[in-house]
């Protein structure tokens, strides 16, 4: 398997790279040289280079790597961060405020990362299980269209056969469904509640439809369905792109927080000895 | 021959829309008048024609009728362009042409010079990019669009016909050209084998030029029954096509045959043309009403009959089906260069029970093949096997790409190779399926995106977009099969339907990597590729005017909005490959040749 | 049936362009217009739905483009006006799609983060805020200037603000962090060691060339895998290490109750090439009892019998204010029961007996008259005392050289003192009797001018500055043996001064004093033997304040030899001489006060640190553990005659067994690190 390979590859790379500098973090740690800065430093170049592939996705013709490479080298790069991250603060929380603020960003940036790559990783395929393929933009408009077709099926039912149940059970239940996306939490989590109650409501009234009402129920429920899909698309597609509004702005903010920290070590420390 | 009393009676169904009733524009449609036949049968080659050869179906003056039009170019005008593809054959009725073969600039041809940007351009193009969408610079525009021109005889001219004497006056002092002379017929191995036309024609003058246009469907009925034309014809193409036929199969080449074994093959090929060259359309009809695709696919070599000889196809598509129950599944399909029943005929030369075919051989929308009998074969193709290896199993690469894949599609949906019976084979034969009923099959960079992968980012459609001046060239949607979307982008087909009928050439196969590609200063929205596209990958966009202020821009004197024809160009103005590939995040995005199974499935099954 | 969420119908679909930073307002409603806002987020439907009807034929039509809804039902005006409403589709307010929003977020949030560090950094209390935790209690206690938190003690120029922070990374000449050295060293370290504080060990001895840093060959067969780690990927020349900072091992602002102290063995063992997993396992085994030394020189063994009766640890020996050390209490009350004056044990008045010449008269005869008592001077040589008291007499003193040089020793005079070869003898003679009849007057003389003379004296023969207290003391003491040496002279030479005064005498002359007085050979103190013609005296008691200034007196004057003139050369070696044989006569007191040092160490109170100040032991919470007396024993453990001889037991004890103290001090139970017995810093901060 080809992405099995790359992972394995990639984690052997890792790999290497921790049984080669652990030592030396080590060896120079108790011999009592100044790792703290090499290792801030190496942090500090590792954030740069994390942050910089957004960069490279404006920057699409100069034949630098592909944008699955780089994501490829982010996601390990970020993990090991994380451990180098520790093996900075020493594992503990700091007491200073900048410090404080320094560390629950970079651990929040870390978390995100995570976080973006397990919905990566996850959603695409409960979406591609779930009806057909939709764009993201189009959503509201494909709700609208469901919405006025079921609003034209009321009123066809309302003319054409002397009950009200379809309108009345419009107006209790469809009007509020319709008129926007609905059940958002529940399809991140993947519960059906919503659509299964409206659905269920719907067939309960099915024995005192007439024939023609029947047949017009038949197609509110798939519409019904329709609309349900829509909005799981729209919950889930929608996770896909949120998350990204915290990860990006935050890594701007990360820099700023690190670029103060360098000064005042420097500032007070006069640098490594 | 006697005179045609009545104009054609009771058409059958393929005429109801004459080829003389077939312009783009009102004007020049016309029927053709009954002086107008008289005078073409008093003509050869129709007046040695013997209509009585004809079927009672389809008479001579029917097909005439509705299979010709008579068109005129002044002096100087383009009538085939190199490198086009073409439906119909011509001939001179009055007047000579010329044939350029080689010294026209592409731009003449209305095709932009297959220059790239420089890597330093398509860069700072990112940020000098227009903020609206499909946004043009109108100056770079021909400012007047003619309006057609009446000859006081009433005949119209051809329309949107680049004059190539207008571009450039000396054109002949530069090309080398050879006069073609009156009476004579050119294009026909263009129209029938479906090739890109060898040679730029344009009319010589001086004055009117008048050609009488054949579409290939008349000319096949002709040739059927008038053995003078078929001969003549078949003759051309034993001269100059076939040859190269066989040169496309890479057993062919693999085996060295010397003079003679080459003159007897040459001799002794048959060739045959199955389904029909503007499958697009019917194609598109056959989707509209929902019924198996397979059955009504024109049958080339039938699973359990004696094997007739050794198909190697030359163009076009041909599906590859066994048997399964009551209906049949998809194996595979063959392309140009591909042959079909060598491993039956190989075992029946050595032995003497003789097997009979062993899958069904049908033509995805049309199939050019080249049939050498069985005869023919044991005399010159299996001794020359044997010659070069003589235990007589050869390398399956020489059966061409896709006889190869057989043996992974062989079963539907079989567990892969390297045994984890987690992971599904999804080469299989669904997919074979799914991509012939579709005629994916013809793409050569067709966008496939993993849905399982996809996470819905729009990087590929941002990356487009910034390549084209902030225009993405595709939806990212499309028909799905299992978890794979074949995108709305263009596939850059192998027998690109969309370069039929183009009026000024502006669609056009790019000199480098021969990726179809639109002119857009040349292109006229007449939408022509955007209707014959099967996959309607070609989009009509309204132009804005960067001059005016990005508003959309309105032809000069009729006042109508200005559309254009885009498509996917693989980013062939740019460097390192399409944008969109290189632009996904996720590795759920890839351009597939179609005719490189191997490379397809091993992605698909990554 | 399910239908699909979006037909495939790519036909009439349009381009979706998530790459435009403004999309329609209505999309969100779900019917966006065909047309789009421009690039700058204007909803141009407005402007652009006006068309250009053109003629057909006779009559106009409509051509308005189908993104801005196609032809209009109602068409042109007759005149060709184009009569189309200003729209189908409501102008709208554009707004920004999601990547443009993106954008935004991402640009606001970084001004913003940064407009928020540089109010933090600008503000007054910016130190507060970049402090990076609180300092330890001890520092903390330290007031800054009112107003302001006291980073700049440490971190000169804090308190200018961030301008100034920046301009210190700008111009870093020498590092802060040395800054902050120097204000470590200002309270820990005396002004003399801040020189070799940052040395390894901050001692002067372990220099680099000293063999203690040479060995520190990077961990040579170190057994800690850390270490062979440590040692593998760099081999750092220990040298660098005397630039160690303070803050390479203490670290500060870690919070009140961090220890700043506290360091791994494997830190130590960086260095120390004799490598052991911990002190259980491989730590060598102690060479000798714990050379903690009080000054006093006893031998537990030798007291065995003692303890056998009685006698045990506490009796002698008892815990010091701190409970660090058993401190030795004081003669009378640990020794005086045993060493008392007149008691009856078989060396009860040891420090009585034996007492110590002074004074004596040589035997000497003369040709022609000398006032000298021949009869009564029976001596046969100088007592080492009086030498050197002759010796603050310039005269005397070629003549005392000459005496050791013959033979060495002051010892047999005989010859010198009996046979008569040459007139040249004759004159010494009478020099050294002259010299000796000075000394007994000037000793003898009440008068201030004695005192004055016998200042210069004693500066000369010991070549101490007057102002010296020992020298002040022996003054003193010789002062009030006046009234002896007076009975002395009145005894031996009466007619001295007037000898002295240069007048003719006889020695027949004297008058016979029949009484022997002074004489008894029991009592203790001064005694004139009028037999043998000499003063002597023999220790009161414990501490005899007489012996004790002698003995600080020489001390003080050992090696005090400035060889400017030869006559101090003369002195100093004689001076050498008279102290080896004194030290016979001091006998009884080096015993037990090993005299040898400058200081001779008179109590036991004050505790000196072994050469290698690296060791440290609390008594204290071990004696918690002895309850019961004699308890000590477990760690001191006397001599015996099984006992090997080769290695050294000071105070008869046996080195301490290692396991008695691991038995305790193990992995999970008391703390056996380095640092829990050993110190890193020689001289202590």
């Amino acid at each position: 398997m080809k992405f099995r390979m790359r992972r394995l590859l990639f984690l052997a790379a890792l790999l290497l790279a921790f049984l080669i500098l652990t030592p030396y973090a080590i060896g120079y740690q108790i011999a009592f040289s100044d790792v703290v800065f090499t290792s801030g430093w190496l942090l500090f170049a590792i954030v740069l280079f994390l942050s910089s592939y957004n960069v490279r996705k404006k920057l699409t013709y100069p034949p630098l790597l592909k944008s699955s490479t780089w994501l490829q080298i982010h996601i390990y790069l970020g993990a090991a961060s994380l451990v180098l991250f520790l093996f900075h603060t020493g594992g503990k929380i700091p007491a200073g405020n900048l410090d404080i603020a320094l560390y629950t960003l970079f651990s929040l940036m870390v978390a995100s990362g995570f976080f973006g790559l397990y919905l990566t990783r996850t959603i695409p395929a409960t979406l591609s299980s779930r009806g057909n393929e939709v764009i993201f933009e189009r959503i509201p408009m494909f709700r609208r269209q469901v919405k006025d077709r079921v609003e034209q099926i009321i009123l066809q039912s309302v003319e054409e056969s002397d009950s009200s149940i379809l309108a009345e059970y419009y107006e209790s239940y469809l009007m509020y469904f319709l008129s926007g996306p609905r059940n958002i939490l529940g399809h991140l989590v993947r519960s059906e509640r919503t659509s299964s109650r409206l659905r269920h409501e719907l067939r309960g009234a099915d024995r005192y439809l007439d024939a023609r009402d029947k047949e017009l129920a038949s197609e509110l429920l798939d519409l019904i369905k329709l609309k349900d899909d829509l909005d799981f698309h729209y919950a889930r597609q929608g996770l896909l792109k949120l998350w990204l509004f915290f990860h990006i702005p935050m890594t701007l903010v990360l820099l700023m927080f690190l670029v103060a920290h360098i000064v005042l070590i420097y500032a007070f420390t006069g640098g490594a000895s | 021959m006697e005179e045609v009393s009545t104009p054609v009676r009771d058409r059958p169904k393929r005429w109801d829309l004459p080829f003389s009733m077939d312009f783009g524009n009102e004007a020049e449609q016309r029927e053709m008048s009954l002086t107008q036949l008289n005078d073409l049968f008093s003509r050869k080659p129709f007046s040695e024609m013997d209509s009585s050869r004809f079927p009672a179906s389809l008479p001579l003056e029917s097909i005439v009728a509705n299979d010709t039009r008579i068109r005129l170019y002044r002096e100087g005008d383009t009538i085939v362009r190199q490198g086009d593809y073409g439906n119909s054959a011509f001939l001179i009725l009055e007047g000579d042409c010329r044939a350029i073969i080689e010294g026209l600039d592409p731009s003449m041809l209305g095709r932009q010079s297959g220059q790239s940007k420089s890597l330093l351009k398509s860069v700072t193009g990112l940020f000098t990019n227009a903020l609206a969408p499909e946004v043009r610079d109108s100056r770079l525009y021909p400012q007047h669009h003619e309006a057609p021109v009446f000859d006081p005889s009433g005949t119209v001219f051809v329309q949107d016909v680049p004059n190539i004497l207008e571009l450039s006056p000396n054109v002949y002092s530069e090309a080398k050209h050879n006069v073609i002379p009156e009476g004579s017929l050119f294009g026909e191995l263009a129209a029938l084998g479906r090739v890109q036309r060898s040679v730029t024609v344009v009319a010589a003058g001086p004055g009117t030029t008048t050609l009488l246009e054949i579409r290939w469907q008349g000319l096949r009925d002709l040739m059927k029954f008038d053995s003078a034309l078929r001969d003549h014809i078949n003759q051309l193409f034993r001269q100059n096509g076939l040859q190269g036929a066989f040169q496309t199969s890479p057993l062919i080449q693999a085996i060295n045959l010397d003079e003679e074994q080459w003159d007897q093959l040459l001799a002794e090929a048959e060739f045959e043309t199955f389904g029909s060259y503007d499958w697009h359309g019917t194609y598109q009809e056959l989707r509209q009403r929902d019924g198996d695709l397979l059955t009504q696919e024109p049958v080339v070599q039938e699973e359990g009959h004696y094997p007739n000889g050794l198909l190697i196809v030359r163009a076009g598509f041909a599906r590859m089906s066994r048997r399964h129950g009551a209906g049949e599944y998809t194996l595979g399909y063959l392309g140009k260069g591909d042959v079909h029943g060598i491993k039956e005929l190989m075992h029946n030369v050595s032995s003497d029970d003789q097997s009979p075919i062993q899958t069904t051989l049908r033509a995805a929308g049309y199939t050019d093949v080249v049939r050498v009998p069985t005869r023919t074969f044991e005399q010159v193709i299996y001794p020359a096997i044997m010659k070069t290896w003589p235990d007589g199993n050869f390398p399956e690469k020489f059966l061409g790409e896709r006889m190869e894949r057989q043996k992974t599609a062989a079963s539907p949906r079989r567990l892969s190779r390297r045994g984890d019976h987690r992971k599904e084979e999804f080469s299989g034969a669904p997919m074979m399926e799914f991509l012939a009923e579709n005629r994916y099959i013809n793409g050569t960079a067709t966008m496939l995106i993993d849905l399982d992968r996809c996470t819905r980012c729009d990087d590929c459609v941002q990356a487009c977009a910034s390549g084209h001046n902030n225009n993405p060239r595709f939806i990212r949607h499309g028909e799905t099969h299992d978890h794979y979307m074949i995108a709305n982008a263009c596939m850059h087909c192998a027998d690109p339907v969309c370069m039929i009928g183009c009026p000024t050439g502006a669609i056009h196969r790019s000199e480098g990597g021969g990726e179809v590609v639109i002119n857009d200063v040349t292109c006229i929205g007449c939408g022509t590729c955007a209707n014959s596209c099967p996959y309607e990958n070609i989009r009509l966009v309204n132009v804005r005017d960067k001059s005016q202020d990005d508003a959309l821009m309105v032809d000069a004197n009729k006042g109508k909005a200005v559309v254009k024809a885009t498509k996917c160009d693989l980013c062939v103005e740019h460097h390192g490959g399409p944008a969109c590939v290189r632009a996904c995040p996720h590795d759920a995005l890839t351009r597939a040749d179609m005719s490189d199974l191997l490379g397809l499935s091993e992605w698909l099954n990554r | 049936m399910r239908i699909p969420l979006q037909e495939i119908g790519h036909a009439d679909s349009q381009y979706e362009r998530p790459n435009q930073r403004w999309v329609c307002g209505w999309a969100k409603d779900g019917n966006p217009c065909k047309l789009g806002p421009d690039g700058k987020g204007r909803c141009t439907v407005a402007a652009q739905s006006i068309c250009q009807p053109v003629k057909d034929g006779d009559r106009w039509v409509c051509i308005r483009s189908e993104v801005l809804g196609g032809a209009c039902t109602a068409g042109p005006s007759p005149t060709g006006e184009c009569a189309c409403p200003p729209t189908e589709q409501h102008p709208c307010q554009p707004v920004r799609s999601l990547r443009a929003k993106r954008t935004r977020l991402t640009i606001s949030a970084g001004l913003f983060a940064a407009a928020v560090l540089l109010v933090w950094l600008m503000s007054p209390n910016s130190l507060t805020l970049v402090s990076p935790g609180a300092l330890s209690a001890a520092h903390l206690a330290i007031e800054g200037p009112p107003g302001l938190p006291n980073c700049q003690i440490c971190h000169q120029g804090a308190e200018a603000g961030f301008g100034s922070w920046l301009s210190m990374i700008a111009n870093q000449t020498e590092t802060h962090s040395v800054e902050v050295n120097q204000q470590c060293l200002g309270c820990h370290f005396s002004e003399t060691d801040e020189s070799i504080a940052m040395n390894v060990h901050s001692t002067a001895e372990l220099s680099e060339a000293s063999p203690a840093v040479e060995q520190l060959s990077m961990l040579a067969g170190s057994t800690s895998f850390m270490l062979s780690l440590s040692d593998k990927v760099h081999s750092k020349p220990m040298p660098e290490q005397t630039q160690a900072t303070c803050s390479t091992c203490h670290n500060e602002h870690e919070g009140a109750t961090h220890d700043m102290k506290v360091m791994s063995d494997t830190q130590c063992q960086v260095c120390h090439t004799n490598q052991f997993e911990s002190f259980n396992d491989g730590h060598p085994a102690f060479t000798q009892a714990s050379s903690i030394s009080t000054g006093i020189i006893f031998d537990h063994a030798k007291h065995q019998p003692r303890f056998d009766d009685g006698l045990n640890c506490q009796s002698c020996h008892r815990a010091d204010a701190e409970g660090k050390t058993m401190a030795v209490r004081p003669f009378e009350n640990s020794c005086q029961g045993c060493h008392e004056q007149g008691s009856q044990d078989h060396h009860g008045d040891a420090i009585k007996k034996n007492p110590v010449p002074f004074l004596q008269l040589p035997e000497m005869e003369f040709e022609d008259s000398i006032y000298w008592p021949t009869e009564l001077a029976v001596g046969e040589n100088l007592t080492p005392m009086m030498t050197l008291l002759l010796a603050g007499d310039d005269e005397a003193l070629p003549l005392l050289a000459e005496i050791h040089d013959e033979d060495g020793a002051a010892g047999d005079m005989y010859e010198w003192f009996f046979i008569l070869e040459d007139e040249d003898e004759l004159e010494k003679k009478a020099e050294l009797a002259a010299a000796i009849k000075r000394l007994v007057s000037e000793l003898a003389d009440y008068s201030a001018t004695g005192e004055k003379d016998r200042i210069v004296r004693l500066t000369n023969a010991f070549s101490v500055d007057p102002t010296e207290p020992e020298l002040q003391a022996l003054l003193a003491e010789l002062s009030a043996a006046n009234f002896v040496m007076q009975m002395f002279k009145q005894r031996y030479l009466p007619q001295l001064e007037d000898d002295l005064a240069g007048d003719e005498v006889d020695a027949s002359d004297d008058e016979e004093l029949p009484v022997n007085w002074m004489a008894s050979k029991h009592t203790s103190g001064w005694r004139v033997d009028s037999d043998e013609g000499a003063i002597s005296y023999r220790a009161v008691a414990h501490s005899d304040s007489w012996l004790k200034t002698w003995i600080e007196m020489l001390g003080k004057s050992q090696g005090r030899a400035d060889e400017a003139t030869t006559l101090d050369e003369l002195r100093s070696d004689i001076r050498e001489k008279m102290l080896d044989e004194l030290n016979g006569d001091f006998k009884s007191c080096t015993k037990c006060h090993s005299g040898q040092s400058e200081a001779a160490p008179w109590s036991a109170t004050e505790r000196l640190y072994d050469a290698s100040g690296f060791t440290k032991f609390n008594h204290r919470p071990h004696m918690a553990m002895l309850n019961e007396a004699g308890n000590c024993l477990t760690c001191h453990v006397p001599k015996n005659e099984s006992s090997d001889t080769s290695i050294a037991m000071p105070r008869g004890f046996q080195p301490h067994d290692k396991e008695t103290c691991s038995s305790c001090h193990a992995p999970g139970k008391a703390n056996n690190t380095c640092l829990n017995c050993h110190q890193y810093h020689h001289e202590r901060p």
